[in-house]
C-alpha cells in the first residue's frame, strides 16, 4: 500500500522481471548448477581414462561457464532483487520479511558456491587433478543446496499450503509442490548443462579430436536425463492444487492464443523426445553436427523460460497466494478500502499523474496504482489496445465490477464505486485518444 | 514526508539488534573488496598502458588483475546480505530511493555485468598476439569507467533515502546527486579506495615475498608501493574527510557523530605513523598489524554511517509510525463490524454479465460471435447448449475456440435458460 509506483515503457514491468529472470535462470540452472555437474563428470572421466588433451578441454569449458556464471549470472541474480523491488516494492518487502533465513542461508551457501568454482577454475594447474576434483565435487554439492534453498520460497509464493494459517517459516517453504519443482529443476539443470556444454565445447576447434569423447558422454546423459525430466515436470504440474491449476491452460495461451491449449499438453512430451532422439544421435555417431551444437540449447532455454513463464503466470492474481495481489494490496484489506477508498493512498501516483479533470486525474492515479503493475498504455499487455472490452464508460465499468469471473487471473478492482466510475473514464480516454476516434469502433455487425 | 509509505503488518524475520549488525558488518566486508577491485582495476590498467618502460610495472599490472578476479566476485555475492538486511531495516525509505531514480538504479545490473566480461576480455587476451594493445586498453578503461560511476548511483540512492523531505522535488538519479553530500562522499570514497587498495597491496604482496624470495626484488618493491598508497592517501582522507563532515545536512548531525571521527581520526594517524616507520625508518612493523588498525577505522567509519542513518530518519521513523498506527486502528476499526455478505444471489443474467459478457454481446461480434447466432441455434434444443458451454468445440473458423468458463454446472444452467428466454429479435 501507498508504494512508489514504477512503470517501464513499452515492455512492461512484468516483461523486464521476466527477460531478467529468463537470463539468470538459465546460467544458473545451466552453467552453475547443471554446468557443476557437467563439468565435474567429464573430469572424472578424464582423471579415470588418463586423458590430458580431454583434461584441457574441460578446463577450456569451464572457464566460458566461469566467465559468464560471475558476470551475467551474477549480476542478474542481484538484478531479480532490484528490479523486483523496484516494480513491487510491497510484494519483495513482505517476501523478505516471511523468508529472510532461507534467503539469508541461502546467502552463505552461495557465498561458499563463489569461493568453490574459484578455486576450482582458478586454482585447476595449482591443486591438480586429484585435489580439484574433489573441489569440483563439494562445488556440486553447494550449487544444488542454493537451488534447493531457493525452490522453497518460489514454490511457497505458489503454493503457501499451512503458510497462512500458520504464518511459520517451515510450513511455507516446504509446502506441496515442494519435491516435485525441485527434482524438475535439477533435471531441467542437467539437461541446460549438456545443451550449453555442446554448444561451447564445439567452440573449442583445436581440440577437434577430443570432440567423440563429449558428444558419448553428453548422448549417454541426454538418455538418462530426459524421461527422468518428463517423469519430474508431469509430476510437479500435477501437484499443482486445482484451483491453479485450471488456470495453467490460460496461462500457455491468455484467449488470442487458444490452440496453444492442445500444444502444451505435448510440449514438454516433444522436448523431451527430441532431447532423447539428439542422445541417441550423438551416442552412436559420436560425430560433429553443426545443428546439435545450438539447437538443444535453444530448446532448454525455451522450454525453461516457458516453465518459468507459466510459474508466474499461474500465480495470479496473487504473487503470494491468496495473501497480496500482484498490485501488492493485500486480500484482507479489499473490504476496508472498497468502503473508504484508495483515494487516500495516493501520493506516489500524485508524483507522475498528468490529468489536469479532477476526475481523470483520480482514474490515473488508480490505473498506476492497481493496474500498471501488468498493464502499459500501448506496449506489451497495453490497456489501450482492449478495444473490444473497453468500448465506453458504462461498459468499462461494467466490467470493473464483473471482471473477476471473466478474467480470475487479474486482481478484483479495489476502492470506492465513485474511484470505479473515474478509472472507467479514464480508460475510456486514453483508449479513445491512443486509437484515434472519439468513438470507439464497436465490432461490425452492431445496429 | 506525506508519502512515506505505510509499514507491512508483518514482524520482523529477526531481532532488529541483528539486522543492523548483519547490516553494519557485511557491508563493511563488501566495501573494502570494492575499493580493493576498484583500486586493482585502476592498478591492472593504467600501470601496464602508461608505464611500459619499466618492467616492474607491467608485471604489478598483471598480479593486480589476478586479485581483481577474485576480489570482484566476492565484492558482489557479500554485497547480498547487507542488501536484504537495508531492506528489511529501511524497507520503505530504502524502496522509496530506490524507486526515484530507478532507470539508473537498475542499469547497475547491465553495467557491473558489462564491466565485469570487460575485465575478463582484458585479462584473458593479455598475452595475445591477435589483439591490438588499442583494444585491449579499450576493453580494460571500460571497466574502469564503469567501476567509477556505479558508486555514485548507490551513494545518490542512500543519501536520498535519508531524506524523505526531499522525495517530492527529486524526480531521478541526475537531480539526487546535487544533494549537499554527495558529491563530497563519493570523493571521500574514492579516495578510501585508494588508501585499502593501498593496505591491500601491502599485505598481498608481502604473502607472496613469504613463498616467493627467489623474488623478493619485486615482491618489496611491490610492498611497498602499496604502503606509500595507503599511507598518502590516508592522510589525504584528512581534507576528503572534512569536506564531507560540513556538507553532512543537519538533521543527520549529532555530537556522536563528531566523536567517532575524532576516534577515527586518531586510529587512522596510528596506522600512518606504523606505514611511515616502515618506510622510512627501516623499521619491520607486520603488514597484518597495519591492516588490522586501518580495519578498526573502517568500522568506526561503518558504524558512524549507521549513526548518521539513524539520526537523520529519527523524524521520518516517527511519521511513519503515526500513519501506520492511524491506519491499522482505522483498519481494525471497521473489521470489527465487517462480516463477509454470505451468498450472493446467482441469476442467469449476473453470470452472463460477470462472465460470457467478457467476449459476447447479445446482437455484435465482440471476441467470439454475437449471442443472436446461438439462440437462433439452440432455441429448441436447450441440452445441446448445456453441453456445448461445458465443453466447447470449435465450430466457426472465424472464432477461437472458446474456453471453458469457470462456472458450475448450475449456473451454466442459469444462463443458458436466461439466454433462451430472451426476448430478441431472430435473424430469419
Amino acid at each position: 500500500m501507498e508504494w512508489p509506483i514504477f512503470q517501464m515503457p513499452f515492455i512492461g514491468n512484468r516483461m523486464l522481471i521476466a527477460i531478467i529472470g529468463t537470463i539468470h535462470v538459465s546460467i544458473s540452472h545451466g552453467m552453475a548448477v547443471g554446468g557443476s555437474f557437467f563439468i565435474v563428470l567429464l573430469h572424472y572421466i578424464s582423471i579415470r581414462t588418463d586423458n590430458q588433451r580431454l583434461n584441457e578441454l574441460v578446463f577450456k569449458v569451464l572457464g566460458i561457464f566461469f566467465i559468464i556464471t560471475t558476470s551475467v549470472g551474477a549480476l542478474t541474480g542481484v538484478g531479480i532483487w532490484l528490479s523486483t523491488a523496484t516494480v513491487s516494492p510491497g510484494t519483495i518487502g513482505s517476501l523478505l520479511h516471511i523468508f529472510f533465513w532461507a534467503w539469508f542461508t541461502e546467502w552463505i551457501v552461495f557465498v561458499s558456491e563463489v569461493i568453490l568454482i574459484m578455486f576450482y577454475y582458478l586454482g585447476w594447474d595449482k591443486y591438480g587433478s586429484k585435489t580439484g576434483f574433489k573441489i569440483g565435487v563439494v562445488y556440486v554439492a553447494a550449487s544444488w543446496l542454493t537451488m534447493m534453498l531457493i525452490t522453497g520460497i518460489l514454490g511457497a509464493m505458489l503454493t503457501p499450503g499451512q503458510w497462512l494459517a500458520t504464518k511459520s517459516f517451515w510450513s511455507g517453504f516446504f509446502n506441496p509442490t515442494y519435491v516435485p519443482q525441485l527434482m524438475t529443476r535439477t533435471f531441467i539443470a542437467v539437461l541446460l548443462s549438456i545443451a550449453f556444454g555442446l554448444f561451447i565445447t564445439r567452440l573449442h576447434k583445436d581440440y577437434r579430436d577430443q570432440w567423440p569423447e563429449v558428444w558419448k558422454f553428453a548422448g549417454k546423459s541426454l538418455l538418462i536425463a530426459s524421461p527422468l525430466f518428463l517423469l519430474f515436470v508431469l509430476s510437479y504440474y500435477n501437484s499443482l492444487p486445482l484451483q491453479i491449476s485450471h488456470l495453467t491452460s490460460t496461462a500457455l495461451m491468455t484467449m488470442k492464443y487458444a490452440t496453444w491449449a492442445y500444444l502444451s499438453k505435448i510440449f514438454y512430451i516433444s522436448i523431451v523426445i527430441l532431447m532423447m532422439i539428439f542422445g541417441l544421435i550423438l551416442l552412436t555417431k559420436k560425430k560433429d553436427y553443426v545443428l546439435l551444437s545450438f539447437i538443444p540449447a535453444f530448446l532448454m532455454v525455451f522450454a525453461m523460460g516457458n516453465m518459468e513463464r507459466v510459474r508466474e503466470f499461474i500465480r495470479k492474481p496473487y504473487t503470494i497466494h491468496q495473501y497480496l495481489y500482484s498490485n501488492a494490496l493485500r486480500e484482507d484489506e479489499a473490504p476496508f478500502l472498497n468502503k473508504t477508498g484508495v483515494s487516500a493512498h495516493l501520493g506516489w501516483a500524485e508524483r507522475s499523474a498528468k490529468e489536469t479533470d479532477p476526475q481523470l486525474r483520480l482514474g490515473e492515479k488508480i490505473f498506476k496504482l492497481e493496474c500498471s503493475t501488468c498493464h502499459t498504455y500501448s506496449g506489451i499487455n497495453g490497456i489501450t489496445k482492449k478495444t473490444n472490452i473497453l468500448q465506453n464508460p458504462e461498459l468499462n465499468e461494467n466490467f470493473l465490477k464483473t471482471y473477476k469471473r471473466s478474467h480470475p487471473f487479474m486482481p478484483p478492482f479495489i476502492g470506492t464505486d465513485a474511484e470505479r466510475t473515474a478509472l472507467a473514464l479514464y480508460l475510456d480516454k486514453i483508449v479513445k485518444e491512443a486509437n484515434g476516434k472519439t468513438n470507439v469502433q464497436p465490432s461490425e455487425g452492431n445496429k | 514526508m506525506d508519502i512515506i509509505p505505510i509499514s507491512l503488518p508483518l514482524d520482523l524475520p529477526a531481532p532488529m539488534w541483528f539486522l543492523k549488525f548483519a547490516l553494519i558488518t557485511f557491508f563493511l566486508v563488501h566495501i573494502l573488496f570494492i575499493a580493493f577491485m576498484i583500486g586493482g582495476t585502476f592498478m591492472t590498467v593504467f600501470f601496464r598502458m602508461l608505464r611500459k618502460e619499466d618492467p616492474f610495472w607491467s608485471r604489478m599490472a598483471r598480479e593486480m588483475g589476478n586479485t581483481v578476479t577474485v576480489n570482484k566476485s566476492i565484492a558482489v555475492v557479500i554485497g547480498i546480505a547487507p542488501l536484504l538486511a537495508i531492506s528489511l531495516v529501511y524497507t520503505n525509505f530504502f524502496y522509496a530511493a530506490n524507486n526515484i531514480t530507478a532507470p539508473l538504479w537498475l542499469s547497475i545490473i547491465w553495467l557491473v555485468a558489462l564491466a565485469f566480461i570487460s575485465l575478463y576480455i582484458y585479462k584473458y587476451t593479455w598475452d595475445s598476439t591477435k589483439y591490438s594493445d588499442r583494444f585491449k586498453y579499450f576493453w580494460g578503461v571500460l571497466a574502469f569507467a564503469i567501476f567509477m560511476f556505479v558508486p555514485l548511483i548507490f551513494l545518490s540512492n542512500i543519501n536520498l533515502m535519508l531524506y524523505p523531505d526531499q522525495w517530492k522535488n527529486i524526480y531521478g538519479f541526475w537531480q539526487a546527486i546535487w544533494a549537499p553530500n554527495v558529491l563530497p562522499r563519493y570523493l571521500h570514497f574514492l579516495n578510501a579506495s585508494v588508501a585499502l587498495t593501498g593496505f591491500f597491496t601491502l599485505v598481498y604482496f608481502n604473502f607472496k615475498l613469504k613463498d616467493h624470495h627467489e623474488d623478493a626484488a619485486f615482491y618489496t618493491r611491490a610492498k611497498n608501493l602499496g604502503a606509500k598508497w595507503a599511507m598518502y592517501a590516508t592522510l589525504l582522507q584528512l581534507l576528503f574527510g572534512f569536506l564531507n563532515y560540513v556538507t553532512l545536512p543537519v538533521t543527520a548531525d549529532s555530537p556522536m557523530v563528531l566523536y567517532l571521527i575524532i576516534v577515527a581520526i586518531i586510529v587512522a594517524g596510528i596506522a600512518v605513523y606504523l606505514l611511515s616507520l616502515n618506510l622510512y625508518a627501516g623499521k619491520n612493523i607486520h603488514p597484518i598489524i597495519i591492516f588490522f588498525v586501518i580495519l578498526v577505522v573502517a568500522s568506526i567509519m561503518g558504524t558512524l554511517r549507521h549513526v548518521v542513518r539513524e539520526n537523520a530518519l529519527r523524524e521520518p521513523k516517527k511519521i511513519m509510525a503515526m500513519k501506520t498506527d492511524l491506519y491499522r486502528a482505522q483498519l481494525a476499526t471497521f473489521m470489527k463490524t465487517y462480516s463477509p455478505t454470505g451468498e450472493v444471489v446467482v441469476t442467469g443474467e449476473s453470470v452472463f454479465q460477470g462472465v460470457c459478457m467478457a467476449c459476447h454481446a447479445i446482437d455484435h461480434k465482440v471476441v467470439g460471435p454475437p449471442m443472436q447466432y446461438a439462440i437462433d441455434k439452440y432455441k429448441n434444443d436447450r441440452d445441446a447448449m448445456i453441453q456445448f458451454v461445458n465443453s466447447p468445440r470449435k465450430i466457426n473458423p472465424d472464432f477461437p475456440i472458446m474456453p471453458k468458463p469457470p462456472i458450475s454446472e448450475k449456473e451454466i444452467e442459469l444462463v443458458v435458460d436466461y439466454l433462451l428466454n430472451l426476448e430478441v429479435g431472430s435473424n430469419e
